[in-house]
């Protein structure tokens, strides 16, 4: 190729890159997203006034996916709390958390009676006390589903272990709920989206331990904590139950290491070893080879605050802490079965704590709506 | 003795094996003067202002576009660029943004304009790194800023009816709280 021919062949290319863009003034949507999908949830919401084109553009669910898996892990966590009329859903980050008083970054009010039953991608699945159906619930764009009934006495709904989660293969939210009437039990699965569908399905082969009833959701399968029980009723040995979401089977995931006795919750899960408590993350899920231990947290930490009679009762053969998240400089957090919330620093080995009522759950804030 | 000629042996090798190696270290030698003169080498650009600017190879290496232009062609060193997208004091503050490496101390000093024409070249240039900076920085510039001052920034006309921009206010109440000062 001569140097004119290369010219003309080098000018093409160009002139074919930049024929989306007309002027400055009008950036190509192309851009635009790639700006938004850099922004907050609340700035995006308030940035739907601009113009129908940029309204659009944030109300398109695909954009909410992209923004979803874009954003950063800003670690928040939800707390309800009953009033006579109504319930308040509050929204805290770890520091909103360990302010005197703790003060949320936002609330939204719901309908009274509604309890939260899990959280999955900004979403928020809620079930009502008294007509048992349950509804999906995105407290940062106020969107909800229509609600789905369970068919369940309100005794059936909170009798044994349940979870909420996002079936990622076919691109749905689904429910968990697991009943026991009269030693009968029962496994349904409840599908959120165009084709909403309830289906009974194969028992869990285990029990989770009752301290953590609420599954935990990861990488499309929902976790609990496990003991399998042995003579005379003794916990033989831990384990994770796992369910499935995309092919709504139970199986059973091993934790670190089988010979310790005491362990939690997945992703991730303490191991009482040493006089220290061990968290361990499975970084790819299910490979037993992934188990990476990322602190140990000393036993004087959990044993500041000891258990009352009752909650030690509640907690037979659990170990203390929960924990909620660990950030990338080494600080986690955890709620204790007394109702504390702890932070601790494993970078300095210091902690903060204080008494935290009612249930907390993770939140990432997302712009994803649940019958999309 | 025969202890000596295996080590009088072992001086030997010993010997051809540094020889081996000086040599190797000349040629390497020499391919570090070869790879140092690439590291010198300049490219030609003609910006949309028709200044002709010689650019360092190592930030022509992040254009993409020019890159995969000149992988695919014999141009020789006397080939000039037409980059009749961006002027030549965009491609000046690019410069400076890539020498900098990427400093958003550096995109703060950037007037909404400049962001805006950086972003759009770092696209038609088809460079990665500064695109996911600049956009970075634009996107820190609208954060929590109002609406009119985002329609500001992008010269953009508002064009909702008013019922239509109430509806919408209704809808998203909770995110009006707490807007920053423009």
């Amino acid at each position: 190729m001569d140097k004119e021919t290369s010219l003309q062949e080098f000018k093409r290319v160009c002139i074919h890159k930049s024929s989306s863009r007309s002027s400055l003034q009008d950036l190509p949507e192309e851009l635009i997203q790639n700006i938004l999908l850099r922004v907050s949830i609340k700035t995006l919401l308030q940035l739907k006034l601009l113009c129908k084109s940029w309204n659009s553009i944030i109300s398109h669910p695909q954009f909410a996916k992209h923004h979803l898996l874009a954003s950063t892990t800003h670690h928040q966590f939800l707390s309800s709390a009953t009033a006579a009329a109504d319930t308040k859903i509050h929204i805290f980050s770890i520091n909103s958390f360990f302010q005197k008083p703790p003060t949320p970054l936002g609330f939204c009010t719901i309908t009274a009676h509604n309890l939260i039953l899990g959280s999955c991608n900004g979403i928020v699945c809620l079930c009502h006390v008294h007509q048992c159906h349950i509804t999906l619930f995105n407290p940062s764009t106020g969107f909800a589903s229509p609600p789905l009934p369970t068919h369940l006495s309100p005794g059936e709904v909170f009798s044994t272990f349940h979870g909420f989660g996002y079936d990622h293969v076919n691109d749905k939210y689904k429910v968990l709920l697991v009943t026991r009437v009269f030693s009968e039990t029962v496994t349904k699965v409840y599908t959120f989206g165009e084709n909403c569908r309830i289906r009974v399905v194969e028992n869990a082969p285990l029990d989770p331990h009752p301290s953590g009833f609420l599954g935990k959701c990861v990488s499309g399968t929902l976790n609990w904590m496990a003991p399998k029980l042995g003579q005379n009723d003794s916990i033989d040995q831990w384990v994770i139950l796992s369910f499935d979401l995309a092919s709504e089977t139970f199986s059973e995931v091993m934790l670190p290491d089988r010979n310790i006795d005491n362990n939690i919750c997945k992703p991730m899960i303490n191991v009482r070893k040493k006089g220290c408590w061990g968290v361990w993350v499975m970084k790819e899920y299910g490979v037993q080879d992934s188990w990476t231990m990322l602190m140990m947290v000393p036993r004087f930490v959990t044993d500041h605050w000891p258990c009352t009679r009752n909650e030690l009762c509640a907690c037979r053969g659990c170990p203390p802490l929960d924990p909620l998240c660990v950030s990338e400089d080494g600080v986690a957090l955890f709620k204790t079965t007394s109702s504390k919330l702890l932070l601790y620093h494993s970078k300095h080995g210091t902690f903060n704590c204080f008494r935290f009522r009612g249930d907390i759950w993770s939140y990432h804030e997302s712009l994803v709506s649940p019958s999309s | 003795m025969a202890e000596r000629g295996e080590s009088s042996e072992a001086v030997m090798l010993k010997k051809t094996e540094e020889e081996k190696l000086r040599k190797g270290k000349m040629i390497v030698g020499d391919e570090s003067k070869a790879g140092y003169e690439e590291e010198g080498k300049k490219v030609k650009l003609v910006t949309s202002d028709g200044v002709t600017m010689e650019v360092e190879i190592s930030i022509v290496k992040e254009m993409e576009i020019i890159q995969t232009f000149i992988g695919a062609t014999d141009t020789d060193d006397s080939f000039i660029f037409p980059i009749s997208n961006v002027s030549s004091h965009i491609l000046n503050q690019i410069i400076e943004l890539v020498k900098g490496e990427y400093d958003q101390e550096l995109a703060k000093k950037l007037s909404h304009d400049e962001l805006k024409e950086i972003l759009v070249a770092a696209n038609y240039l088809n460079m990665k790194t500064l695109f996911h900076f600049i956009a970075t920085a634009i996107a820190n510039v609208i954060q929590n800023k109002s609406v009119e001052f985002v329609r500001d920034f992008f010269g953009i006309v508002n064009d909702f009816t008013e019922e239509e921009e109430a509806e919408l206010r209704k809808t998203n109440a909770w995110a009006f709280e707490g807007v920053d000062e423009d």
